[in-house]
Parts: structure tokens; sequence; C-alpha cells
């Protein structure tokens, strides 16, 4: 028999394991739930707000430069003292807007490019401002939009280079070589364009227009369809001249923006004769930044005002 | 009268060898139910985790995308799990992009659909430091 004292030692010892195994069990089961819990929770980072703050910055500046350049500023020096004053106010009112969300949400530079608005408004031969008829409209533009033609005559029956019989062309030269848009009256189908591309010696027709339809060279269509022949500059690279030929032969009104400070014959700004150019913000380049304790975001983004309108 | 007091004796032996037998049977089925429950909890932990990963990776996929100079994005892990450590392995094959999670013997892959190219890596649990390098999402130690 074994000693009294031992006895229940077995109880004790067995009571003991289960109870050591009761309060494992609660553990895991602990980190069942909180595991189901983290499962729950949003994840740490997410990728909307930054890009929420992308999209509002580049929406933002492209709607202010927009109206700063609509203003019709004769000055580049106010146009772009505005500009920068409205894309500071923007950043800071966007940055407030992330300081709730724990996020810094900074405008960290911003380049603005300044750019050239070319119209002529009148119906008029595409001559310069002094009635020049090969004449030079802007020069070294790093790039061009919205550069279109609305004509109501045209003259030159075909696609001869003399200058008597001539047709009006609109050239563009950059890189070594010249892309020429042409305007003449077809003997057959009417008005019509033609285009040679840089790296072609002779013009070959387009398509045909309407006196008042549009001619939009920079998205390439005629009269809102498609002209897969017009494709602006092909064949030439930036920067560029723009320069018109024989501008006698044809009338009409235009408008085009470019990317330069250098100006053909052209009236000033303030100006109401055709053609004229006024001062424009042609684009933004700007570099935004994105913090939270657990992400960072840096973006250059460049913003042209415009250049999606159509 | 030699047989006296031998029942006090055989009670004695059949209580012993019933307890012993019960509560043999109790520990044992506890130890399983133990080993059972850690799997459990360790593989739905791992699920958690490669989600979280995934998840983090897949936020910086998406701010990649936007042209982005610079994406630094942690990713908070715990460092054990209910097994013990762990290890993140991440491969990229022709069939796409995986986040492997490891503990033991129990490990749990989770998919993921990525635009932006992540290099592989294998890496002890814990928080993870998730950036853009060159086009190429790199995944390290925090």
């Amino acid at each position: 028999m074994a000693d009294l004292n031992d006895r229940g030692q077995m109880l004790l010892v067995g009571g003991l394991a289960v109870a050591v195994s009761i309060v494992v069990l609660i553990v895991l089961l602990n980190s069942a739930i909180y595991t189901q819990n983290v499962a729950t929770r949003g994840s740490g980072a997410q990728a909307d707000e930054p890009l929420e703050y992308r999209a509002a910055m580049e929406d933002a500046t492209a709607a202010l430069l927009d109206a700063e350049n609509e203003r019709n500023y004769t000055e580049r020096a106010a146009l772009w003292a505005n500009a920068t004053e409205a894309i500071h106010n923007v950043s800071a009112g966007l940055r407030e807007q992330w300081v709730g969300s724990v996020a810094a949400a900074a405008l960290d530079s911003r380049t603005l490019h300044n750019g050239t608005y070319v119209v002529q408004n009148d119906t008029r031969s595409l001559t310069g401002d002094t009635g020049g008829t090969n004449w030079t409209v802007v020069t070294g533009a790093e790039a061009v939009r919205s550069f279109e033609l609305n004509l109501t005559r045209v003259e030159g029956e075909t696609l001869d280079l003399d200058p008597v019989n001539g047709s009006t062309r609109i050239n563009v030269s950059g890189g070594g070589s010249t892309w020429q848009l042409y305007a003449f009256n077809d003997s057959v189908n009417g008005p019509t364009i033609a285009v040679k591309n840089g790296s072609e010696s002779t013009p070959s027709a387009a398509c045909t227009f309407d006196f008042g339809d549009r001619i939009d060279l920079t998205e390439g269509t005629v009269g809102g369809t498609d002209c897969p022949e017009l494709s602006f500059a092909k064949g030439t690279t930036a920067p560029w001249n723009v320069s018109v030929t024989y501008g006698n032969k044809t009338n009409g009104t235009y408008s085009l923006t470019a990317n330069t400070t250098q100006t053909g014959a052209l009236h000033g700004p303030g100006s109401a004769d055709s053609p004229r150019w006024e001062p424009r913000i042609y684009s933004a380049d700007l570099e935004l930044s994105y913090r939270t304790p657990d992400l960072l975001y840096e973006v250059a983004v460049g913003v042209a005002p415009g250049e999606d309108d159509e | 009268m030699n047989d006296r007091a031998v029942s006090t004796a055989v009670t004695w032996a059949l209580t012993m060898l019933i307890t012993t037998l019960l509560i043999t049977g109790l520990l044992v089925a506890t130890g399983n139910q133990i080993r059972d429950r850690t799997e459990s909890v360790t593989r739905s932990e791992l699920e958690v985790i490669g989600q979280q990963l995934v998840s983090d990776l897949s936020a910086a996929d998406r701010l990649a995308q936007s042209e982005a100079d610079t994406v630094t994005v942690q990713s908070r892990l715990p460092d054990r799990v209910a097994h013990g450590t762990y290890r993140v392995e991440i491969s990229a094959t022709v069939d796409g992009t995986s986040v492997r999670i490891a503990s033991g013997n129990t490990a749990v892959t989770v998919p993921m659909a990525n635009r932006t190219a992540v290099q592989n890596a294998s890496l002890p649990g814990g928080d993870l430091h998730i950036s853009l390098d060159g086009g190429i999402l790199e995944v390290s130690d925090a």
C-alpha cells in the first residue's frame, strides 16, 4: 500500500494537466478571434486617397489654367503671377482637406510653360498683320494644340507649286523637314485639303470639305469626321516654326495655341485686329507627394488645359 | 479467513485503473484538440497575413501604374502566428504572382492580380517594406 500522504496525487496531476490544456485552448481561441478581427479591418495602405488627391489637383489646375487663359491678359507677367497664385491656393485648399485623414498632401514644385494663342476671328485672307502673303505665325513651338481652320474661300485648282496658280499652304517645319497643308479648289471634288508629310516631296489629296467646316489640324478631323491622312506635323520634330505661304489665296478664320513666346507677323495682345496673339499658360508641370505613416507616393503630373477637350 | 480484507484491495485497484484510464483519455483528447486548433488558427492567421500583404502590394501596384516616381508602402504584419514564426515567399511566374505564407507544416498561398512586376523574395515574417525600384515592386524587411 502506498503511503497515506500520497493518495490523490494522480488526480491532482491529471487535473493540472487538463487545466493547462484548457488555458492553451483559450489562448488559441483568443488568437482566432483576434485574427477574425484583423481580417475584417481595412488594410493599412490604401491607394484610393493618393490617387484621388492627384486627380483633384490635376483637374483643379487644368480648370484654373483654362479660366486664367480665357481672361485674355495683355501681359504675360500678370497671367503668370495670377496662375501661380491660383495653383498655390488650390494646393493649400486640398492640403487642408487631407489633413483630416492624417495625410500630408503637398505640391512640391510647379513649373509653368508660357504659350501663345494666335487667332484670326475676322473672316479675311490668311495674310499677316500687314497683309504679307508669305509670313511666319510662330517660331520655336515645342508643341501646338487646337489648331483650327475655318475656310470660306479657296483658290488654286491644282497642287501646282507655281506662285501664280498656287494654293494657300500652312507650313510646319522642324527637324530639317517641313509638313504642309494645302487648301485648294479641286475642279471635280470642290474644296479639298492636301497634306505633304515631312518625309514626302509632293503633297497628296487628303479630304474634301465644305466652306464653314472646321478643319482641326491637331485632331486630324474635317467637319467633325476623322481625316486619316491629316496627321499634324508628321515626319517633323519639335520645335516647330509655323508659317503661311500664299495666304492671299484663301479666306477664313483660324486659331491655334503654341508652346512658345516667339511670334511672327501678328498684332499684339489687346488689339482688335486679326491676326493677333495673346499670352497663355500652355501647360503646367506639377510634382505632388502624398504621405501617411504607411505610405509615400510621389508623382510628376503634366497639366495641359484644353488638350482633352475634343 | 484468508479472503478477509481482499475486497478493499480490489476496490482500490479498480478505482486506480478507472481513474488512470479516464485521465489518460482526457489528456489525449485535449492534446489532439490543441493540435487541431493550433493548426486551424495558424491557417486562419496565415490567410489573413497573406491577404493583407497582397492588399498592400495591390495598393503599391495601383500607385505604380499612375506613372509615379516614388511609391513606398509599409505593410504592418505580426511577428508570430499561433504556431511560431513564419516566412513570406513572393513568386512571380508566367501564371501570375502569388504570395506564400508558411509556418511549420501549414502553408497558405494567396494569388494576386498585378500589372507592375513584383520581385521574387523570401523573407521572415514581420513588418515588410514595399518600394518601387526601376518599375519593379520590391519587398524587403522593414
